[in-house]
């Protein structure tokens, strides 16, 4: 998995591309710790570019949220599709998270 | 014989005929390399599979081999329920990888195809496990993968040493 932060203001888009596995937590980190570095009001994951998802990369999303509830920030998932559509719906991701541009 | 058991039962002491193909893992690798990247996409090619069911098999056999490398050859618990567990428990996985004890135990696939059906069995050397039919916590962040499996494969089982996990595909 790679990524990428976007937004020139408070309101950041993560751009996740790739296989979101069990093995990527360094990369997990490394987003969680760039996101922190800077004022964030609002975050929006954006699944357009992932084609694969697994139950240890649904932790860390889990883990993702809880971080943003502590800290009031809002966040969203975009454009799933796929198998990662079918892994989140199965895990009932749509009771927890605002998901938008479900293709 | 295998194909027409009830689902869902926890555990079968049948004894399949000679698979289709087998492959074995040190646990390093099987944690590492796309193991079930490689074992679907030679599935596609070998049985003419559909690419939807494909990922369906991809699906249930990526979280097998991380349950057989984890939980049994590195014999580790996977309740992670913060950021600080998470931490730990990663660390605990490379730390334990690197040890000739938990290294060397094998990660075991083993694939027949029978009528339509695909069997694919991962082992482990592990203590083995009791199969949960629990619904996971939606909001706690482990404990997904078996209940993956169960919801994406037809039918799902333990064998008799429990520490093989058995899953069916009809195609």
């Amino acid at each position: 998995m790679d990524f990428s932060i976007e937004g020139q203001g408070d309101e950041k888009r993560v751009v996740l591309s790739g296989n979101f596995t069990f093995a990527d937590n360094q990369k997990f980190k490394q987003m969680m710790a760039a996101l922190g570095k800077t004022p964030v009001k609002a975050v929006t994951l954006d699944f357009a570019a992932v084609e694969f998802i697994d139950s240890g990369a649904l932790g860390m999303l889990l883990l993702f949220r809880d971080d943003c509830q502590s800290r009031q920030i809002p966040m969203s998932i975009h454009a799933a599709h796929g198998q990662v559509k079918k892994i989140f719906m199965l895990s009932k991701f749509d009771q927890l998270f605002s998901m938008s541009g479900e293709k | 014989m295998l194909l027409t058991q009830p689902q869902f039962s926890d555990i079968r002491h049948d004894a399949p005929v000679m698979p289709d193909f087998a492959l074995s893992f040190g646990t390093e690798i099987a944690y590492r390399a796309d193991v079930a990247g490689m074992v679907t996409a030679a599935l596609h090619d070998r049985f003419a599979i559909d690419d939807s069911m494909c990922v369906n098999i991809e699906t249930c056999l990526r979280e097998a081999v991380i349950n057989a490398v984890v939980h049994g050859n590195l014999s580790l618990e996977g309740r992670i329920e913060s950021q600080k567990d998470f931490e730990s428990y990663y660390a605990a996985i490379e730390e334990r990888i690197s040890k000739a004890r938990y290294k060397n135990r094998r990660v075991n696939i083993t694939v027949w195809n029978h009528n339509q059906h695909l069997e694919l069995r991962v082992s482990d050397e592990g203590k083995g496990f009791v199969m949960n039919h629990d619904m996971p916590e939606i909001t706690l962040p482990y404990g997904r993968g078996l209940f993956l499996i169960r919801s994406l494969a037809d039918s799902m089982w333990l064998a008799g040493d429990r520490r093989t996990l058995c899953m069916m595909f009809r195609y």
